[in-house]
């Protein structure tokens, strides 16, 4: 039980950290990808200056000469020239070019325009532009982060590995310690039950049976937490689900507390109908076992509980001090809440709760402070066999 | 010699203009007087472009000069002016004829070619 809240811890851990590694490393590509980008326009923007000062040359050059065709290249530029009121001399944008600018972006285009002094050739300005292209920027900045990612990713599972490592030993040897517990309380329980029936029958002395029926009742409520720890703490050797009669199984448990319910002299009224449940034997033996302790535990002496088994649910109502509205929620909670490490509650409404979600029977909790609860468990229609 | 060719060629075209004898000719009326001499029409047409920076402009600067020549209005070093006197006036309807003649003769947009090399 223990190993898999663990697993659950680390995976919820390893889960965080992996998150948390690709939001950083997202808004760090991020960054890094805004940055080369601008490099990239500046050095490009460079480059345009130059080609641009070069044109005006080659017109300048072209108009003192009189050539009698200029021809320019526009292998890694488009290339326009405008006049002084705009209007294209020679364009191969289709564009308006923005005149409020020297250089702009637009469409991933690179635009960078220059405005000459002397209108060789009755050119007042030039733009020129180049698609930039990002993708380079991209895979670079991709072939760099991916595997840092991962490198990093690597890293922290390795360190998380280690930092559970005596979380995990902890867990381990209080599992080793409450099996080990477990073992050895069953003979002394054992020794105890036999030899206080012993005493039992040779005791002649009335006065003296009082005593002896409190050691045997004792026992008999360890006895019932010991059966707890064991089902909590060992595997069962098979677990195939059989049809059971559930009147049968309540009946053993009366008769297994019978000593408890005598002490307190609670009366006890049942309605059992003969409804059979495909289900494992030890999980109903627990559920119900817990649930019956409970009713005696906290009833008043001389109190009553009332049994009901209809085909649809089960219903154990005592006439004891209650639970409280916190406590219901709790018992609530853990149901939804599924496993958990602290619930608060005993061992016993673990247990109950616990049953309750391997086979997917609900529950109702009645209760009045002072009057008693009702426990109401209804299982779908599947189980009755 | 230059001065008296440039006189008689003077003299004809002003026959010619005032008299309407002669059909419109952009090389009879423009550039038979300015081959002989200095100022020749590619640089003039250049000089223009150069400062007013369109071809509207130009035209349009140029027309308002021939029209009333006057020593401020020239584009060209008053050298040349002295050497040569202002320009004889044109009629509107002659350079309506020329003007267009002559832009189309030069026209830059024909000789700047863009070209992937
Ligand atoms: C009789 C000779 C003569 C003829 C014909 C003539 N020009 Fe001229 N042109 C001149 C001279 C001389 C100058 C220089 C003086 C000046 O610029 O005013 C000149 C200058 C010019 C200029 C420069 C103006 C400036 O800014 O100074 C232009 C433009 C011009 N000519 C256009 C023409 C056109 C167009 C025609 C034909 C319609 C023409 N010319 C016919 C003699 C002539």
């Amino acid at each position: 039980m223990h190993e898999s809240l663990l697993k659950t811890a680390l995976l919820q851990f390893r889960f965080l950290y992996l998150s948390s590694l690709f939001v950083l490393f997202m808004v760090l590509a991020f960054f890094a990808y805004t940055i080369e980008k601008e490099r990239l326009i500046a050095d490009e923007t460079g480059k345009m200056t130059l080609r641009l000062s070069q044109l005006e040359d080659q017109l300048k050059n072209s108009q003192m000469y009189y050539s009698e065709e200029i021809i320019i290249n526009t292998k890694e530029y488009k290339i326009s020239m405008y006049d002084i009121d705009h209007a294209p001399v020679i364009a191969q944008h289709s564009r308006v070019p923005h005149w409020d600018k020297i250089t702009w972006m637009d469409d991933s285009t690179l635009y960078a325009r220059h405005n000459l002094s002397l209108y060789f050739l009755g050119v007042a300005s030039i733009v020129v532009s180049k698609k930039i292209q990002t993708f380079p920027i991209i895979t670079r900045l991709a072939a760099l982060f991916i595997p840092l990612f991962f490198a990093m990713a690597f890293v922290g599972f390795i360190l998380s590995k280690i930092a559970f490592k005596p979380a995990r030993n902890a867990f381990v040897s209080i599992d080793t310690f409450i099996k080990h517990a477990t073992h050895d309380l069953n003979t002394p329980i054992a020794a105890i039950l036999s030899n206080a029936r012993i005493l039992e029958e040779k005791i002649t002395e009335p006065s003296l049976h009082r005593f002896v029926r409190r050691i045997t009742i004792g026992a008999k409520t360890l006895t019932g937490l010991y059966e707890d720890l064991v089902y909590l703490n060992f595997e069962p050797h098979s677990r195939i689900p059989k049809p059971e009669l559930i009147k049968e199984l309540i009946q053993e448990q009366l008769i297994l507390l019978e000593t408890l319910i005598d002490y307190k002299k609670l009366s006890v009224t049942t309605n059992l109908s003969e409804t059979k449940l495909t289900i494992f034997t030890d999980d109903f033996r627990r559920l119900l076992n817990n649930l019956l302790s409970n009713a005696i535990k906290y009833n008043t002496p001389q109190g009553s509980i009332t049994l009901i088994l209809t085909s649809e649910f089960f219903s154990i109502k005592d006439s004891g001090i209650g639970l409280s509205k916190v406590e219901i929620q709790k018992i609530h909670e853990r149901y939804w809440r599924g496993e958990s490490f602290e619930t608060g509650l005993g061992i016993g409404m673990e247990i109950v709760v616990r049953v309750c979600k391997t086979y997917n029977l609900t529950f109702d909790i009645h209760s009045t402070k002072n009057q008693g609860s009702e426990f109401i468990i209804r299982w779908p229609k599947s189980l009755i066999a | 010699m230059a001065k008296i060719s440039y006189r008689l060629t003077l003299g004809i075209f002003l026959l010619c203009n005032i008299t309407a004898l002669c059909d419109e000719n952009f090389d009879r009326d423009c550039v038979t007087c300015h081959s002989t001499n200095i100022p020749d029409l590619e640089t003039i047409y250049f000089r223009y472009l150069q400062t007013h920076g369109s071809i509207k402009r130009s035209q349009k600067a140029m027309r308002h000069y021939l029209q009333h020549p006057t020593i401020q209005g020239s584009t060209l070093r008053p050298q040349v002016l002295k050497n040569f006197g202002l320009h004889p006036p044109l009629s509107p309807v002659l350079l309506d004829q020329m003007l267009p003649l002559y832009f189309e003769k030069y026209d830059v947009k024909k000789r700047i070619k863009l070209k992937s090399i």
